[in-house]
């Protein structure tokens, strides 16, 4: 009985590490996608907070905040209610493993800069006038 | 049991993924991701960043991409072109293969994609990123030509600005019409969001003018906080007529700027006909459209249902509840580029999370927004059930003015993901 059961958990050990995407050190579900509002990389200002580095004790107090209703959200209401515990769990340990990187580490909020993309060196630049 | 799970994590973190012999830098699997706008972009980026060991090429055949998300502020006279455009130096930098050229073909048994000048290039997983291409003709009267007379300007580029230069060469007192689409098409609350910036220009610049949105549907998306915002700002300018009253436009005559309705006929001073669409022409070429003209896809992968080994991401892809917008394939490419390292190195995928949010201006200071959360069930991608929604209604001015500059951080944030 105490074998099987080792053998069962075993067994079901194996298959989380094969469909787990952190098996294969990829982000957790949902993960990838902040980075549409919250900069992953650290050259881009923005007023909205990048999550890499922050500390995994906030990053689940206010996301269950957003979602209970109790942290007032624009979007982050909406979007909060869409995970479970064990997913913004997951979320936060990753995030909060990330490295912080650059001055946009620091959470604090930052104004736009007019115009909002002098940050993006991708940007084609304006025509000479 | 001698196998631990410790090791068996080693061994799945690090060797399992590609057996260790030969295959040394640049001779890992070949990705080919046509397409480079925000979808391909985004999954070229993020294969190199998720196994720096998979070579990832993407094909584009424009230098410059043009931004949809925003070309309605240009359109609008509150923004230019070039606030829209970027190139690809720094996706470039990231160790990725640019091929400027066009694809012209897919064999999906050779795995291999044929460029304009008969070049092929070989993949082992093959995403087609190819945004829309309209469905010339299925309106009738509207062809390409008649494009030159009555722009879609859903593309953004020229058109954007011919469209532009229509409304500001009008005299006020104008008549101006927006024909919109059944769905699905690129950007649900797209039309919308133009409709507004248009009604914005003509209050401020030609008050004397007034809009006409002519649609082939009964409903449309943020529909209550749109009608609720043009009865506060723009009332007696901007009139919506819907399927129902007879705003589906049957056919259109570009040298008189008519539109045909069930109803009757407007004769318009500007004509902004948004056409039927389909994916995008390699798409098809590659035999992963169904009868739709979209993409059918396997939620998890990505995976066409059609043809092994190609994925495909963004508005080409029929995304269940996903919308076609530029959110929704920034996400997709994100989860698809982890699904497609996961099954080169023999894993199976998880099953992905994805989250959508799209803003809309209704005036520069007037911002609004939808958001979802998504997940595979039932073989597509459904909202995650209490999930998602658009802003309050009769929220304060103050919110809205703070969703138009999170509007601008959005925009500014997904571009410098995927191009900066």
């Amino acid at each position: 009985m105490g074998k099987a059961l080792a053998a069962a958990i075993g067994l079901a050990s194996i298959a989380a590490a094969v469909t787990a995407p952190t098996a294969f050190g990829q982000p957790p579900p949902g993960a990838a996608a902040c980075s549409g509002c919250h900069p992953a990389s650290a050259r881009v200002t923005s007023p909205v907070v990048r999550l890499a580095g922050l500390e995994r004790d906030a990053i689940v107090r206010a996301m269950q905040g957003f979602r209970s209703g109790q942290r007032a959200g624009t979007v982050m209401d909406r979007i909060a209610k869409g995970f479970t515990d064990d997913e913004i769990q997951a979320l936060a340990a990753w995030f909060a493993a990330q490295p912080k990187g650059g001055e946009e580490g620091n959470p604090a909020r930052v104004p736009l800069p007019k115009g909002g993309e002098e940050g993006n060196p991708a940007r084609v630049p304006l025509p000479k006038k | 049991m001698t196998f631990t799970r410790r090791r068996f994590l080693g061994l799945a973190g690090c060797t399992a993924l590609f057996p260790a012999p030969a295959r040394g830098q640049g001779a890992g699997p070949r990705v080919v991701v046509v397409g480079g706008g925000f979808g391909g972009a985004s999954c070229a980026r993020a294969l190199r960043q998720l196994d720096p060991r998979v070579s990832v090429t993407l094909v584009e055949a424009s230098a410059t991409f043009t931004a949809c998300p925003f070309s309605n502020a240009v359109i609008g006279g509150l923004r230019e072109l070039s606030a829209q455009q970027f190139t690809y130096a720094r996706v470039a930098a990231d160790g990725i293969t640019l091929v400027p050229a066009m694809a012209t073909a897919v064999d999906p048994a050779a795995k291999s994609v044929t460029l304009a000048d008969g070049t092929r290039l070989p993949y082992d997983r093959l995403v087609l990123a190819p945004g829309i291409d309209i469905r010339w003709g299925a309106l009738p009267g509207y062809d390409e030509a008649a494009a030159a007379l009555m722009p879609h300007a859903w593309k953004a580029g020229e058109q954007t600005l011919l469209l532009r230069r229509q409304l500001e060469a009008m005299n006020d007192g104008g008549l101006v019409v927006i024909a919109a689409p059944a769905n699905p098409f690129r950007c649900p609350p797209g039309p919308y969001e133009r409709a507004s910036l248009i009604a914005h220009y003509l209050k401020t610049k030609k008050p004397k003018s007034k809009l006409i949105v002519l649609d082939a549907k009964d409903a449309f998306s943020k529909q209550r906080l749109f009608q609720a915002a043009w009865a506060e700002l723009y009332p007696g300018l901007l009139e919506w007529v819907p399927l129902s009253k007879g705003g589906a436009v049957t056919s259109v005559d570009a040298a008189t700027r008519t539109l045909v309705t069930d109803f009757g006929k407007h004769q318009a001073n500007v004509a902004n006909v948004i056409p039927p669409q389909k994916a995008g022409r390699i798409a098809e070429a590659a035999g992963v459209t169904d009868r739709t003209g979209w993409c059918p896809i396997d939620p998890v992968t990505f995976e066409s249902t059609l043809q092994r080994g190609i994925h495909v991401v963004g508005d080409a892809a029929i995304a269940g509840a996903m919308p076609k917008s530029a959110f929704a394939a920034n996400s997709q490419a994100k989860s698809c580029a982890a699904a497609v390292v996961t099954l080169l190195a023999g894993g199976t995928p998880a099953a992905p999370k994805l989250i959508n949010t799209c803003y809309s201006l209704v005036a520069p200071d007037y911002g609004i927004s939808v958001a979802g959360v998504y997940a595979p069930s039932g073989g597509q991608l459904a909202d995650v059930p209490g999930a998602g929604g658009v802003s309050p209604a009769n929220a304060p001015r103050a919110t809205r003015a703070a969703e138009a500059v999170l509007a601008e951080a959005w925009f500014h944030t997904i571009t410098g993901e995927v191009f900066g």
